[in-house]
């Protein structure tokens, strides 16, 4: 930085002060001032020119001003002009003390004005041309430099006459005692700015304010004229007089005359408007009452007010008036267009210092903080008087409980009550609070519902399907019997030939007689079918949840269920007039197992699981060498196939040979796939389902998929190529089945022969 | 030892030795066996019930069966390994 920055900002900073200094001294001077500096600037050169003797004796301002000294009066010289000096003043005003007095009161006016008006002509000097200064060291006088000052000095010669005598007699004047005639004359003959002797006046117009056409015109009232200079002036000003509330009441007399409310309401609001506009102070409602005119506005206001008092003190006194007010408006359009809630407003500031002085009485909390004071109003319940009133019910924590809630109010249009959509609401929810209840109540009773359900489906299925077989049989029979066609159109005339009720009756109708057997079906068994396996089924797929403690009931219920052996022995006669037998045998449960063996021991196939190891004969299940059944899924849907084939190949074959068999093998497997349907699914599986194969990605080599084709699993286990020869890994999941048919049913036909 | 063939095509070529090396380069390829049959039969057909796959930049040492043709699909290349079996040592000249 530049070490000479500094101090160049200092200087330069005095330099401004200084400036500021000059402006101040040089301010401007008011005009009163200038005047006055300047009559006593030429009093002054005046008396000094006398005193010296004139300009001509040749001599600065200051050698004149030395001739008020007190030196010279000491000396015993009159400082006083010549001819004008102050042993004349002195011995004209009455002599002896009283005159050396006032020629002394003289002499320190005139001594006053002499000090003041030194600097004041210094100043003047100074100011209408640079003078040199005698202080400066080498200042030479400048030849004819006052000629300048002679030519004024010129200029005061001129009047030094007439102006010298004039000052004098008007100092006389005034130092003369007063004499209230003499006085009258002279303020006779007097100027308007100067009175006459001893009467203040305005010397040179400083001392006297206004003029006098201000004056007249002050003292004319309004309307009036007053002489000026020979003219005749008149005060032409507007009547400034504001209608007052007398010029109201009479205006509302007048209006409150009228006989047409109408008319007098039209009056009376025209005549308020102009009044309102007159006098801001103008009370509109209480011009309307005087008038006879209480419009709805004024109506509701006093009415808002009243209201607005009763319930909320001042202010909603206020408020009501306000509220009462617009609603009045509302009824009247043509009401006025707002009530004064003047008076309102008066008590609402009445309250507010109410409030202001309860502050420090204990309704308030006092907290001093850094700014001031913090005043916290209390809640007015904590007040002991306010208890009093309100019956002093104990508060208690929390929020302070409201009034009783009264019904939900409808508010029309809204969304919410629309077309009773409350009522709905609640009739949704106590119809869902029954639905969980009933949800909770049925999953108690699911599962042994469920297990109920099951048999009766099964008793039905049952039924169901040895209605079906007894159909089929009959037409079988009816085809071969050719004589009873006719009136076996009917099934209601086919004979119960096979005696499906086991009522040993073979002629009574054979829908009778299922009848007769769905009655019975407790008996469980019906001819001409095999009954199905009532055991139970393994679940198929899915969870189920809700067993809880019904399990070991369940378990109890099916062991009943499963472990009977039902055995219905049947007869039926053929076409050669004999009687054939039947035995079926329904084992289910546990009894299978033991069943199996017994069979096994006396040497009959069973058709079950019979694998034969590594012996050449075709397994008696999959019919597989070696046998495949460790690879197939055997599940009881195959079992009821196994059985149904089984039973229509036995009706068959009663019936009509080895061809007879064969057919009812066929429709003993149809039958069962059929029932079987209900049980299995097979429909194809839908997006909805868990195994939809959302993954449609293929790849040539499979090699995403765990460790590839030809590489180890995850497992550890190894994938080897499958070789063209082997057919059993090739197959793909429908093949099995068929095979598996025709193993059962070569089984099946070995087992007939 | 004589320096082993080495194939980058091979489309149905008759193989001279047990076994082939298939190193499958930028993608997986492919690989079947053709089985033929000894003096003039008929030939079996297809080793393979479909053809298996060499996961890309991996190799595997494959049976192929002197005699025998081998068709690799994609970019590989195929090194005969091992030995012309002496069962059939005699014949591939004549049949093949």
């Amino acid at each position: 930085m530049n070490p000479f920055y500094d101090l160049n900002k200092r200087l330069a900073g005095i330099g401004q002060e200084e400036k500021q200094i000059t402006e101040s001294k040089s301010a401007p001077k008011t005009e009163v001032v200038k005047t006055l500096e300047q009559a006593l600037r030429s009093d002054l050169k005046s008396l000094m020119e006398d005193a010296s003797g004139g300009i001509a004796q040749g001599n600065t301002l200051e050698a004149k001003t030395k001739s008020y000294s007190a030196k010279n009066a000491a000396a015993g010289k009159d400082i006083g002009k010549p001819g004008k000096n102050f042993a004349k003043i002195a011995k004209s005003s009455g002599g002896g003390e009283k005159g050396k007095r006032i020629a002394g009161a003289v002499l320190a006016k005139l001594r006053a004005a002499h000090e003041s008006v030194k600097e004041a002509s210094a100043e003047m000097e100074c100011g209408d041309a640079p003078m040199p200064s005698k202080g400066i060291p080498g200042n030479i006088p400048v030849p004819g430099k006052m000629d300048r000052l002679r030519g004024k000095r010129d200029y005061y010669e001129t009047e030094e006459e007439s102006n010298d005598e004039d000052i004098m007699d008007y100092l006389n004047r005034k130092l003369a005692p007063h004499d209230k005639e003499q006085q009258a004359k002279e303020d006779a003959v007097a100027t308007p700015y100067n009175k006459g002797t001893g009467r203040p006046d305005a010397h040179n117009g400083m001392e006297f304010e206004g003029n006098a056409f201000t004056g007249k015109l002050k003292s004319t009232p309004k309307g009036g004229s007053f002489d000026l200079d020979g003219e005749e002036y008149t005060d032409t000003s507007e009547l400034d007089e504001a209608v007052s509330r007398k010029h109201f009441q009479q205006m509302a007399d007048l209006l409150k005359n009228i006989e047409d409310p109408a008319k007098r309401k039209e009056l009376a609001q025209h005549h308020a408007s102009l009044f309102k506009l007159a006098n801001p102070r103008f009370d509109h409602n209480k011009f309307m009452t005087a008038a006879g005119c209480m419009d709805e506005g004024v109506v509701g206001a006093t009415l808002g007010g009243v209201a607005g008092a009763v319930v909320g003190g001042p202010v909603g006194a206020v408020r009501g008036a306000m509220a009462g007010n617009a609603v009045g408006n509302a009824i009247s359009p043509d009401a006025a267009p707002e009530a004064e809630v003047d008076e309102g407003y008066a008590e609402m500031d009445a309250w507010l210092k109410q409030r202001e002085a309860e502050k420090g009485t204990g309704r308030f909390d006092k907290k001093k903080i850094s700014t001031g004071t913090v005043y916290t109003r209390k809640p007015e319940t904590f007040a002991s008087d306010d208890e009093e009133e309100t019956g002093a019910e104990p508060r208690g924590r929390g929020r302070p409980k409201g009034p009783a809630k009264g019904p939900e109010r409808v508010t029309k249009g809204a969304w919410k009550h629309k077309d009773g959509r409350v009522a709905e609401e609640d009739e949704e929810i106590v119809d869902e609070k029954a639905e969980q209840g009933k949800r909770k109540f049925f999953d108690k009773l699911a599962p042994a519902a469920k297990q109920v359900a099951k048999v009766v489906g099964k008793i039905t299925k049952s039924d169901d399907k040895a209605e079906k077989a007894g159909k089929k049989v009959t037409k079988d029979i009816e085809a071969d019997d050719k004589k009873d066609r006719k009136e076996k159109k009917t099934e209601g005339t086919k004979p119960d030939f096979l005696d499906v009720d086991k009522d040993g009756n073979k002629k009574e109708p054979f829908k009778k007689a299922v009848k007769d057997k769905e009655e019975k079906v407790d008996e469980t068994t019906t001819s001409g079918s095999v009954a199905p396996s009532s055991a139970p089924k393994a679940a198929k797929g899915g969870m189920s949840f809700g067993g809880g403690i019904y399990d070991s009931w369940n378990r109890a219920y099916q062991t009943l269920l499963a472990e009977s052996v039902n055995v219905s022995q049947e007869s039926a006669k053929m076409e050669d007039g004999n009687e054939e037998e039947s035995i079926t045998v329904t084992v289910t449960g546990d009894d299978v197992h033991r069943f199996k063996e017994l069979l096994q021991a006396m040497g009959v196939d069973q058709g079950g699981h019979d694998h034969k190891g590594h012996s050449e004969e075709p397994c008696g299940t999959c019919g597989g060498i070696p046998c495949q059944c460790d690879e197939l899924e055997h599940d009881e849907v195959a079992d009821e196939g196994v059985l149904g084939t089984l039973g229509g190949a036995a009706i068959g074959g009663a019936l009509g040979g080895p061809m007879g068999a064969a057919v009812g093998a066929v429709g003993g497997q149809e039958l069962t796939k059929g029932g079987s349907g209900i049980i299995e699914a097979d429909a194809p599986v839908s997006q909805n389902s868990p195994d939809y194969p959302t993954n449609q990605e293929e790849s040539d080599d499979a090699l995403q998929y765990s460790g590839g084709l030809n590489k180890p699993k995850s497992t550890g286990q190894t994938t080897i190529p499958v070789l063209a020869s082997q057919e059993e890994r090739q197959m793909s999941e429908g093949q099995p089945e068929k095979r598996s048919f025709l193993d059962l049913y070569k089984a099946f036909s070995r087992i007939t022969k | 030892m004589s320096q082993a063939n080495v194939v980058s095509s091979a489309g149905n070529i008759t193989w001279y030795t047990d076994k082939c090396e298939i190193t499958a380069l930028d993608g997986a390829v492919t690989y079947q066996v053709y089985v033929t049959a000894l003096d003039g039969a008929e030939p079996v057909g297809n080793l393979w019930s479909d053809s298996v796959a060499v996961g890309a930049n991996t190799s595997a040492q494959i049976y192929v069966g002197a005699g025998n043709k081998l068709t690799v699909t994609g970019t590989f290349t195929a090194a005969e390994i091992g030995t012309a079996s002496s069962a059939q040592a005699g014949v591939i000249a004549n049949n093949s």
